[in-house]
């Protein structure tokens, strides 16, 4: 049964005369009962496609939207303010990307919960809340009924997109929309929540679309994919065969940047040359032209519509690619694994920070966290350390003492020699210089009221580098975006584009080690594979040293020289990155790898197959 | 809980005492002899070589010091060299004119400057938006003394609907109390208002950005629920915060207002007493408006914690 029928779908933003044309005429469908996976690139209009199912994008005249949406029969363009509430919750529902952020911090689940259900049924305040221990039951949040009387920051990461998911389905909707649901979570927890929202779909018999980057993720758990390319679908159809015999460039392009533990080691990604079209002005023709490694001249005239091109398959593309055959690989180029000499740029020894745990009116230390308890590591110049773990596991707070945001309470941390709990004068300059960070959220890290040309020229002023427009287009440009991007704030930009800026940013100082903590974590693919070579080439280039803090070793395969494996504020184990990927001793390092796109043991499910060709 | 509030009031002990050495050291470096303001300039020098004995100035200054603090620890604050008064019983009678307008300023802020501040952020960029804030900004940039007086001629003047100034106390006549009270609190409350709608139009409209607003409108809630639950409450620390901030610029607002309608408060209470060089009056009504200010700070924490389940003390 048909359950969302979505046509010539276009939404644009902006003044008339220089609109962003976000979503530019997309077509989906999805049944009752059915898993759609949207993939697609940051800023594709994946966001703003399920936003306009809600009725969620800005009112006119800062946002505008042409084409039908019928949902269950209903149409949903035109509804009025009352019209748009009563689909809301109960005809579609939406988990959000980020758990943290999308419950109130300042209400309980139950409240939440309760509040929506009320929003469309008049029962009473007590009957909501039996429904909310109901929805939290189905979300698989354990003790439901205590639940409600918490607040979300008293929950982990993973029972609060639980909580989310409890609140979507306390209303009973028809269809469910989960954007990027896993993201910001662990590799294990991922598999879980993914899980669930499977059997929820099955039982409840609800429609499912399900918004990712990972490709992994589609294999395991779509029934079939729309490809999403600068706001419109450029190829859709059973997953196994979109996967397996991809005819759209783009889609090809997208396997071969996802990066796979049956990938040879420290090998270059095929990445997707060039930039994501700038939507305030797309070509004429189709608009992956620009890096389409099979354009023909008539791409660039005429738009290809979206057609059949195997039963069920549907692609829009002049050029359709058939067969098997991979597409070309950019420039691979393995370096050897060389063993290093010569100083460490840093060094940790015996390093421990522990957490004193208070308690009483007069605060005495009844306990400590031990956060990082006990880490030595070396990192060389050149080179590339990986710190994985999951969160919790002291990655972060180990990088800390690093970055001197935190005082080891043990060992010791050095720099290039210098003990950067007590450096001169001199030395601290250098220190600020030479060690940049890249975090994992772009929303937090990027000051929202400056714009990207003031946030790039921030750290070039604070050590007296040079701070041109030139330079700051420079910088952008080395992580692919345009220079019309200086005037604009952050807020202008997806999430993967803000990823990016923070990448320049850290470029900016010429340092020598830079700390990316989960820094590609939240980037779709192709810009994954992107920054990930960037950050290969400026390593051969200028010698730099990398550490690397993931909890994803699939990531990590094509740069990491060294791995360290963290758990509970240690290190399990370390080693050559060929030696922990071919033969990990420790068991967490084998369940870690195990979670990883690419490992046999995903190949269980039938789905899997295809896209693990 | 308990034991928070035991140790930040234990904190207070060496704030204060910071405060008293300062307090009494900056009053020392006035210039002028205290003794002649008590007594006239004609007074001869055996006179006020007397008095000087009398008030203890002849001892050294870490004893005037020590005698000071040490009353001050068993709640003897010390008699006015003018009046020769116990300073307890002149500030008792002066605070409670002083406490009635700051609460009347701050009720006047909560109960108009909270539901302005929705106001215009809900109607954000239009001519109500436009009109709130301007008032506001009319109000932050109107000095109080030039506030005071227009209300005067307006309201007591020209319509006759309040008497220019005087005091009389609430336990006595509460309508005459209020009616004289009115204009001294606009003139006070005026900027806070202001402030307070200025945060409450900028944090709700944060507050209205944020994803778990996103979130609420999915799941089909009413705009009004949204705007006052959702979004209002996640808004109101910093405007607790801006509010408490306020209650400094409040002292100095009150000096002001006080001596314009001639209220008998703290404001002009410290003003006359610097003038007149009566020291003890000063320390001790100073010392009471600062460990004001602190407990103030003390209530707004735990307005905090109130507010935020994760604050937790
Ligand atoms: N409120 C807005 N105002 C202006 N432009 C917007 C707005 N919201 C989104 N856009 C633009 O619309 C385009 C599509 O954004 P969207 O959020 O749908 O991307 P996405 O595919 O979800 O990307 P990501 O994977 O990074 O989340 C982007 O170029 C973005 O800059
Ligand atoms: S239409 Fe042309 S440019 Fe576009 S993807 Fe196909 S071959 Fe490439
Ligand atoms: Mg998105």
């Amino acid at each position: 049964m048909r359950l969302l029928d979505i046509e010539h779908l276009t939404v644009t933003f902006g003044a008339p005369q220089r609109p962003v044309h976000a979503v530019a005429g997309v077509d989906l469908h999805v049944d009752a009962g059915e898993t759609l996976a949207v993939v697609g690139e940051s800023g594709s209009g994946k966001t703003v496609t399920a936003l306009s199912v809600l009725g969620l994008t800005p009112r006119p005249p800062a946002c505008r939207t042409t084409g039908g949406i019928r949902l269950a029969g209903t149409e949903l363009t035109g509804l009025d303010a009352r019209g748009w509430r009563a689909v809301r919750g109960r005809d579609v529902a939406m988990v959000f990307q980020d758990p943290s952020a999308a419950l109130n911090p300042l209400l309980t689940l139950g409240t939440q919960i309760a509040d929506a259900v009320r929003a469309h049924e008049p029962v009473s305040r007590a009957a909501a809340r039996e429904r909310a221990v109901a929805a939290l039951e189905l979300a698989r949040l354990p003790d439901p009924r205590t639940r409600l009387a918490q607040y979300p920051h008293q929950l982990s990461g993973g029972m609060r997109q639980r909580a989310a998911i409890a609140l979507a389905l306390a209303t009973g909707p028809k269809l469910l929309i989960a954007d990027e649901p896993t993201t910001a979570l662990d590799v294990a927890v991922q598999a879980e929540i993914l899980e669930t929202l499977d059997s929820l779909r099955r039982d409840l018999g609800m429609g499912l679309i399900l918004i990712t980057h990972d490709l992994g993720t589609v294999a395991t758990h779509a029934d079939r994919v729309a490809v999403m390319y600068a706001g419109r679908v450029v190829e859709t159809g059973p997953t196994a065969q979109v996967l397996g015999d991809p005819r759209m460039p783009y889609t090809r392009a997208l396997l071969a940047a996802t990066p796979r533990l049956d990938a040879p080691a420290r090998q270059r990604l095929a990445a997707i040359g060039g930039q994501p079209p700038d939507l305030r002005e797309l070509p004429p023709g189709c608009a992956f032209a620009p890096r389409c490694p099979v354009v023909l001249d008539i791409c660039h005239e005429r738009r290809p519509a979206l057609e059949p091109h195997a039963p069920d398959q549907l692609a829009a593309c002049l050029n359709p690619v058939t067969g098997p055959a991979p597409v070309e690989i950019t420039a691979p180029d393995a370096d050897p694994a060389t063993t290093p000499d010569g100083p460490p740029v840093a060094e940790f020894d015996d390093v421990a920070l522990h957490y004193p745990v208070r308690r009483g009116a007069l605060r005495r230390v009844v306990d400590h966290v031990r956060a990082v308890d006990g880490v030595s590591l070396r990192l060389h110049p050149g080179r590339t350390l990986a710190l994985v773990g999951e969160s919790g596991s002291g990655k972060t707070s180990l990088t800390r003492t690093l970055l001197r945001l935190e005082r080891p309470t043990g060992g010791t941390v050095r720099y290039a020699g210098i003990d950067v709990t007590r450096p001169g004068r001199g030395e601290l300059r250098r220190l600020q210089r030479e060690v940049q960070v890249v975090f994992q959220n772009p929303y937090a890290s990027l000051d929202p009221r400056m714009t990207v040309g003031q946030i790039l020229a921030e750290p070039l002023r604070v050590h007296g580098l040079d701070d041109s427009r030139a330079e700051l287009a420079r910088l952008l440009d080395q992580v692919g975006l345009d220079a019309a991007a200086l005037d604009r704030h952050p807020a202008a930009f997806s999430g993967g584009q803000r990823q990016r800026i923070a990448v320049a940013r850290a470029l900016g100082p010429r340092p020598r080690l830079i700390v990316c903590d989960e820094a590609v974590s939240a980037l779709d693919v192709s810009i994954q594979a992107q920054v990930l070579n960037l950050l290969a080439d400026l390593q051969r280039e200028h010698d730099l040293a990398y550490l690397f803090i993931t909890h994803d070793l699939a990531v990590v395969r094509s740069v990491a020289h060294d791995i360290a494996v963290m758990r509970h504020g240690r290190i399990v184990e370390q080693g050559p990155a060929e030696r922990i990927y071919d033969r990990p001793t420790h068991e967490y390092t084998r369940l870690l790898l195990e979670m990883a796109p690419g490992h046999p043991a995903q190949a269980r499910t039938g789905r899997t197959a295809a896209w693990s060709r | 809980m308990i034991g928070y509030l035991v140790r930040r009031i234990a904190q207070l002990i060496p704030v204060l005492f910071i405060v008293s050495v300062v307090l009494f050291l900056l009053l020392r470096l006035l210039p002028g002899d205290p003794t002649a303001e008590i007594l006239g300039q004609e007074a001869s020098a055996a006179d006020r070589a007397a008095l000087r004995a009398d008030l203890g100035l002849d001892a050294p200054l870490w004893q005037q010091f020590l005698d000071w603090i040490g009353g001050v620890l068993t709640g003897d604050l010390g008699r006015s060299w003018l009046t020769d008064e116990p300073v307890a019983s002149v500030i008792v009678d002066r605070l409670p004119a002083t406490v009635e307008l700051g609460l009347i300023a701050l009720l006047l802020a909560v109960a108009i400057g909270i539901p302005a501040g929705v106001l215009a952020a809900v109607r954000r960029r239009t001519a109500t938006d436009s009109a709130l804030t301007g008032l506001g900004v009319l109000a932050l940039s109107t000095p109080h003394f030039y506030l005071a007086a227009l209300l005067i001629g307006v309201f007591a003047i020209w319509l006759r609907l309040v008497p220019p100034s005087g005091y009389v106390a609430f336990t006595e006549d509460p309508v005459g109390n209020l009616v004289r009270m009115v204009l001294p609190a606009v003139t006070v409350g005026s900027t806070v208002v202001a402030v307070v709608l200025r945060q409450t139009r900028g944090s709700l409209l944060a507050a209205l950005g944020e994803d778990y607003i996103r979130t609420a409108e999915a799941t089909g809630l009413r705009r009004r629920r949204i705007v006052t639950v959702y979004a209002l409450r996640n808004a109101m620390v910093p405007v607790v915060t801006v509010t408490a901030l306020q209650i400094g610029a409040l002292m100095s607002a009150t000096v002001v207002t006080e001596t314009i309608f001639t209220l008998p408060g703290m404001g002009t209470l410290i003003v006359n007493g610097i003038f007149s060089r009566d020291l003890p009056v000063v320390q001790g009504a100073v010392l009471v408006v600062v460990t004001f200010v602190l407990l103030v700070n003390l209530v707004t924490d735990l307005v905090y914690a109130w507010l935020d389940p994760r604050i937790t003390y």
